[in-house]
């Protein structure tokens, strides 16, 4: 059987799992709904249901890799390699993530009618993408769900206290989309990094971070071949 | 480790040298050894902390251990104690995705799995997810899944946990057939009776000075 169609039956394997978890869907959704709501008719709403998109996607990658983690070692040993799980993780992430950029693109653009709407659209979609290796990222180093809650708390609740123009911000994973999103909501005031820039940083966080998961989850779930040899059949 | 060693006896299929395994500063095993040949079973007993899952969970692959050598030469299923098994899916789609890993076909993987099931006294077909099915049941799947794909070599940490009287005899008559299908097996246990169905006898002792093991079977043929 070929890689990708193992990749496919992870994928969707995951993606039942998921959809049978109802409450943690509507929370999913619900979240950055709210965080836009409260903050409507500001602009700033934009900036922040940007960012809590992220916050909702990343969160998804966090709990799909807890929520097998005593499952994958077992499914590594039975055949899968475990780039293929992860791979399949993030196929279905990067699906729900589209689903969610399309939908609160469309319904930030309706309500809070933009000008900068191209910019917009970026910073959603930016938000999106970098969020899906961050959760896996985070899930993959702590495998514990306190902890690995409190970490995305943490890194996105910085993100949307900092101002935009904080030398800090760069340091942040969605520094990128949250230019994009801070020219959307008109909060800019110096001016904001040329787009090319803050692609390029989404860009590199992504992949950055694409391969740290990839990196602390193979190191995790691997079979773990014990090869020392022990001092009396040393030759 | 000795063992009941035939001069017509197959090589070993899987062979474990001076393990050691601590966990902080308590030292759980220490420079045991193990040999497995195909059509061979071997019990591993002891106390509880004697380290018999710490053991199978090193001969799996699922811990390293800090000093000594596996040596596997096939492919292998193994059957944890506590099923590993993702409580929203249900049986079938737990058969698909362990099969997918085997490299089985999805129409392989269920024909395969639902005769393994059906064996064990498993209701094949019921949609049940895994999180609602009662612990007994739970078990069978789980060990089904790590027979799968017809393994060499079985790694059994007390599967029949939450077996009925029938199904518990049952799985040690299906263990009988799968030595003399050639599969290399070994299963911690603890009850004695179940001793005698066992090969060869490995017992783990706390502190765990090593190894004691290659006892003739209790009446075992």
């Amino acid at each position: 059987m070929s890689s990708a169609r193992r990749i496919v039956i992870i994928a969707g394997m995951q993606g039942r799992d998921l959809v049978r978890r109802y409450v943690a869907i509507a929370l999913m959704v619900v979240l950055p709904l709210a965080f836009y709501f409260a903050l409507l008719p500001s602009h700033y709403a934009l900036l922040v249901g940007g960012i809590g998109l992220a916050w909702s996607v990343s969160a998804v990658g966090l709990f799909v890799v807890l929520a097998s983690r005593e499952t994958d070692p077992r499914l590594v040993l039975a055949g899968y390699r475990p780039w293929e799980l992860l791979a399949g993780r993030w196929l279905l992430l990067e699906g729900v993530a589209a689903i969610l950029i399309g939908a609160f693109a469309l319904l930030f653009l309706a309500i809070s009618r933009p000008t900068a709407t191209g910019e917009l659209v970026l910073g959603v979609s930016l938000s999106g993408i970098v969020a899906v290796p961050l959760g896996l990222a985070i899930g993959s180093l702590l495998p514990r769900e306190l902890e690995g809650t409190l970490a995305i708390i943490a890194l996105v609740g910085i993100e949307l206290t900092l101002p935009t123009d904080s030398s800090v911000a760069p340091f942040l994973p969605l520094y990128g989309s949250q230019q994009f999103l801070a020219v959307a909501a008109g909060l800019h005031g110096v001016t904001p990094p040329p787009a090319p820039v803050s692609v390029s940083y989404a860009l590199a966080y992504t992949a950055a971070l694409t391969l740290l998961a990839t990196l602390l989850w193979t190191m995790r779930v691997r079979v773990k071949r014990s090869l020392h040899r022990p001092p009396s059949v040393r030759p | 480790m000795g063992g009941r060693e035939r001069s017509d006896s197959p090589s070993p299929i899987l062979t474990a040298t001076g393990i050691r395994k601590r966990f902080g500063r308590k030292l759980v095993l220490d420079n045991v050894n193990l040999e497995v040949r195909p059509g061979e079973v071997v019990a591993v007993v002891g106390e509880n902390g004697a380290g018999k899952s710490t053991l199978l969970r090193i001969l799996a692959g699922f811990l390293a251990a800090d000093a000594g050598e596996v040596d596997s030469r096939g492919r292998v299923g193994y059957c944890p104690q506590e099923p590993g098994l993702i409580g929203l899916l249900n049986a079938r789609e737990h058969l698909r995705y362990f099969g997918a890993a085997r490299d089985l076909p999805p129409g392989d993987a269920l024909a395969q799995g639902h005769e393994l099931l059906q064996a064990l006294g498993f209701p094949v077909g019921d949609p049940t997810l895994v999180q609602n099915l009662s612990s007994g049941n739970r078990q069978k799947l789980n060990l089904v899944l790590a027979l799968l794909g017809e393994p060499e070599i079985l790694l059994l940490d007390e599967p029949y946990q939450g077996f009925d009287q029938g199904t518990y005899v049952n799985f040690w008559n299906h263990v009988e057939t799968w030595r003399d299908q050639g599969k290399a097996i070994v299963v911690v246990t603890h009850l004695l009776v179940e001793r005698q169905r066992a090969d060869r006898l490995v017992e783990l002792r706390i502190p765990c000075p090593s190894v004691v093991g290659g006892e003739p079977p209790f009446g075992a043929s």
